[in-house]
C-alpha cells in the first residue's frame, strides 16, 4: 500500500477522521466568526501563537534565570521554584483582579477589588514561608543523621 | 508504525534548545490522561448550563440563536434536586480552574514538537496538524474567555455566550480526533513505563520517534514526582482560593482569590449579588409600584404590595446559582408562589410556561421567559422577602422571581410584568 501517491496522503483513517472533525469545526466556526471574524480568529488561535512563542519561551527563560540565580545554593533551588509558580499560577488566572483592572467588578457586584491584591501577597507570602520551613526542617534533620 | 509517519526530529536549531530531561512520551501521556478525564466534564457541565437557560423557550432565553444542531438542549432541565445548578456550574468553573497547570503542564511538555522537521510527511499528518493548532488555540481561548469572564474582564471579542459556546465545539471536535488519533500509544506508553520506577527517576525516558525527549538534556533539578506534585499543587492551590464561593456560608471567607469569596455585608441580605440595582439602572420604585399578570384568555390584573400581603404566602429555602460559579448556601425567600398568580389569570391548568419582565430596561435578561414545569414548582416564587426581612434594592426589591435549580440569570429582579401562556408574550 505504500505506492507513491497513498504515501502523500498517508493515513485514509486519519484523513476520514480529520474531515469528520473539520466539518464540525466549519459548522460551529462559521456560527461563531459571525459579524466581527477578524478578532474572534484572532482570539481563537491567536492564543495558541501568543502561547507558544510568548508564554512559555519567557516562563522557560524566567526560570533559567531564577535557576542560575539560586544555583549558588544547590538544593535552595526547588524551595522557591514551587512556590514562585504558585504564585506566578494564581496572578496568571487571577490578574483582572489581583491588578485591580476590572471597572466593572466593584460597581456590578457591590464588591470591593481592593482586597485581591494583599490576598495574593499574603496567599504568596505564606506558600514561601512554608517552603522556607520545609527547607529548613529537611536541613535539620540532614544535618541530624 | 505502519503509517507513513516516520521519526520527526525537533529542527536540529531547537533541538538543543528544549533541554528538560522531564520531557518525554511517559510525562506526556499522563498529563493527557489528566486532561482526557477533565475535558469531558467541562464539555458536559458546558452543555449543561446551555440546556438550564431553556434557550428553545423564547428568543429572550437563548444566547446563541441559529446555533442549529449545536444548540438542541441536552436536557430538559429539571426543578429538582434544588441544587443542581449550584452543583454543575460549580464544578464547571472550579474544575476548569483548577486544569489550568495540568494544560499548561501538558503544552509545555509537547512544545518540541512544534517543531518538529520536516513538519509534515502526508496530507493526513498536514491536517492533524491544523487540527492541533485548532485544538490548542480552542482551549486556551476557552480557558482564557471562562476565566476572564468570572471576573467581569470582558476583553474577548463580542459577547460571552456565543464565543464560549461555540469555541467549546470547535474544542470538542479537534479535542475528539486528537484523543482517537493518540490515546492508544498514550496507553501503551503508561503501560510499558513502569509508574513508580519513571516517577522515582530523574534520567530521560529512552529516545522517542516524536522528538519529545532532549536530545541534548541538562543536568536534572527535579524528579518526576516532583514536577508532576508541583502540577498536582498547583491545582490544589487554585482550587483552595476559589471552590469556597460555590460552597457558600462559612466557607466563602476561604476562596481568598474568587470573585464573590466576599459577601457584600452581614445581615438577611448578606449574601452576593451579580449586578446591583444601580449598575442594572433601576432606581427603587415607590408605593405606586404595581405588579401587572395578563392570562392567556386575555385576562389581566394589577397588583400592588397591598394586594400581595393578603395572598396566600409561601416559604421556600432555595439557593441562588449563577452562571460565573458562585453560588449560595439555600435562603429562606418567602413570598407568593408563582401558580398562585397564575391561578388569578386562569394560567393554572394546565400550567402554562410565564414571561417576566423587570424594571430594568436594557441588559442581557432584563425578561425572561420559564417554563410550565418551573412555574407549576410549588417552591418556585415571587419572592417579597429573604431571610425575615424586606429584600433590599440589589436583590430585587420590592418582588424578584426564585426558580429551584434554575441559573441566577432566570430569576429576575425587580419584576414589573408576568404574562402567562406565549400568546400573551411580546
Amino acid at each position: 500500500m505504500n505506492g507513491g501517491p497513498s504515501r502523500r496522503l498517508g493515513s485514509p483513517v486519519v484523513l476520514l477522521g480529520t474531515f469528520a472533525s473539520f466539518a464540525v469545526t466549519a459548522y460551529a466556526g462559521w456560527r461563531l466568526l459571525g459579524p466581527q471574524p477578524l478578532p474572534v480568529a484572532l482570539w481563537l488561535l491567536g492564543a495558541a501563537v501568543v502561547h507558544d512563542t510568548v508564554v512559555l519561551p519567557a516562563y522557560t527563560l524566567l526560570d533559567r534565570a531564577l535557576s542560575r540565580l539560586a544555583s549558588y545554593a544547590g538544593p535552595v533551588r526547588n524551595f522557591v521554584r514551587v512556590p514562585a509558580w504558585l504564585s506566578v499560577l494564581l496572578l496568571a488566572v487571577y490578574w483582572p483582579l489581583i491588578l485591580r483592572t476590572s471597572d466593572r467588578f466593584a460597581p456590578h457586584t457591590g464588591l470591593r477589588i481592593e482586597p485581591y491584591l494583599w490576598h495574593w501577597l499574603a496567599v504568596s507570602g505564606c506558600l514561601f514561608a512554608l517552603s522556607g520551613v520545609w527547607y529548613a526542617v529537611r536541613r535539620a534533620r540532614r544535618v541530624d543523621t | 508504525m505502519r503509517s507513513p509517519r516516520g521519526p520527526q526530529a525537533p529542527l536540529p536549531a531547537f533541538a538543543s534548545r528544549w533541554r528538560s530531561p522531564l520531557r518525554g512520551p511517559w510525562l506526556t501521556s499522563l498529563l493527557g490522561l489528566a486532561l482526557l478525564v477533565g475535558a469531558p466534564v467541562l464539555l458536559l457541565t458546558g452543555l449543561l448550563s446551555h440546556a438550564a437557560y431553556h434557550p428553545d423557550l423564547a428568543p429572550t432565553n437563548n444566547t446563541t440563536p441559529g446555533s442549529g444542531l449545536l444548540g438542541i438542549p441536552l436536557v430538559s432541565w429539571p426543578t429538582r434536586p434544588r441544587w443542581l445548578y449550584r452543583l454543575t456550574q460549580g464544578v464547571h468553573v472550579t474544575l476548569g480552574i483548577a486544569l489550568v497547570p495540568v494544560l499548561a503542564a501538558k503544552l509545555w511538555s509537547v512544545i518540541p514538537r512544534l517543531f518538529a522537521h520536516p513538519p509534515f510527511r502526508s496530507l493526513a499528518q498536514a491536517l492533524e496538524r491544523i487540527s492541533l493548532l485548532l485544538l490548542v488555540g480552542s482551549a486556551l481561548s476557552q480557558f482564557a474567555t471562562g476565566i476572564l469572564n468570572i471576573q467581569l474582564e470582558y476583553l474577548f471579542p463580542g459577547s460571552f455566550y456565543p464565543l464560549h459556546f461555540y469555541g467549546a465545539w470547535i474544542f470538542a471536535a479537534a479535542f475528539v480526533l486528537h484523543v482517537a488519533l493518540r490515546l492508544p500509544l498514550a496507553l501503551r506508553t503508561l503501560r510499558d513505563g513502569g509508574f513508580r520506577a519513571r516517577l522515582r527517576t530523574t534520567a530521560p525516558e529512552p529516545p522517542d520517534a516524536h522528538g519529545l525527549v532532549a536530545t541534548a538534556p541538562a543536568p536534572p533539578t527535579l524528579s518526576r514526582r516532583g514536577a508532576l506534585g508541583a502540577v498536582g499543587l498547583g491545582s490544589l492551590t487554585l482550587t483552595a482560593v476559589t471552590v469556597g464561593q460555590s460552597l457558600g456560608g462559612p466557607l466563602r471567607s476561604t476562596a481568598l482569590l474568587a470573585p464573590h469569596g466576599q459577601t457584600p455585608g452581614s445581615g438577611p441580605d448578606g449574601f452576593p449579588v451579580n449586578t446591583t440595582a444601580a449598575a442594572a439602572g433601576v432606581t427603587r420604585p415607590g408605593p405606586e409600584w404595581t405588579l401587572h399578570l395578563h392570562g392567556p384568555h386575555g385576562r389581566r390584573v394589577r397588583l400592588h404590595r397591598d394586594d400581595l400581603a393578603e395572598l396566600p404566602w409561601r416559604h421556600a429555602a432555595l439557593p441562588i446559582a449563577c452562571v460565573e460559579g458562585w453560588s449560595t448556601e439555600d435562603q429562606r425567600w418567602e413570598g407568593v408562589a408563582l401558580r398562585t398568580l397564575a391561578r388569578l389569570v386562569d394560567a393554572d391548568d394546565p400550567a402554562l410556561p410565564v414571561f417576566v419582565r423587570s424594571l430594568q430596561r436594557q441588559g442581557p435578561f432584563h425578561q425572561v421567559a420559564l417554563t410550565a414545569e418551573q412555574v407549576a414548582d410549588a417552591r418556585s416564587l415571587l419572592a417579597l422577602r429573604v431571610n425575615g426581612a424586606r429584600l433590599s434594592d440589589d436583590h430585587g426589591y420590592p418582588a424578584r422571581v426564585i426558580v429551584p435549580a434554575a441559573p441566577g440569570v432566570l430569576n429576575t429582579k425587580w419584576v414589573s410584568e408576568l404574562r402567562f401562556g406565549e400568546g400573551t408574550w411580546p
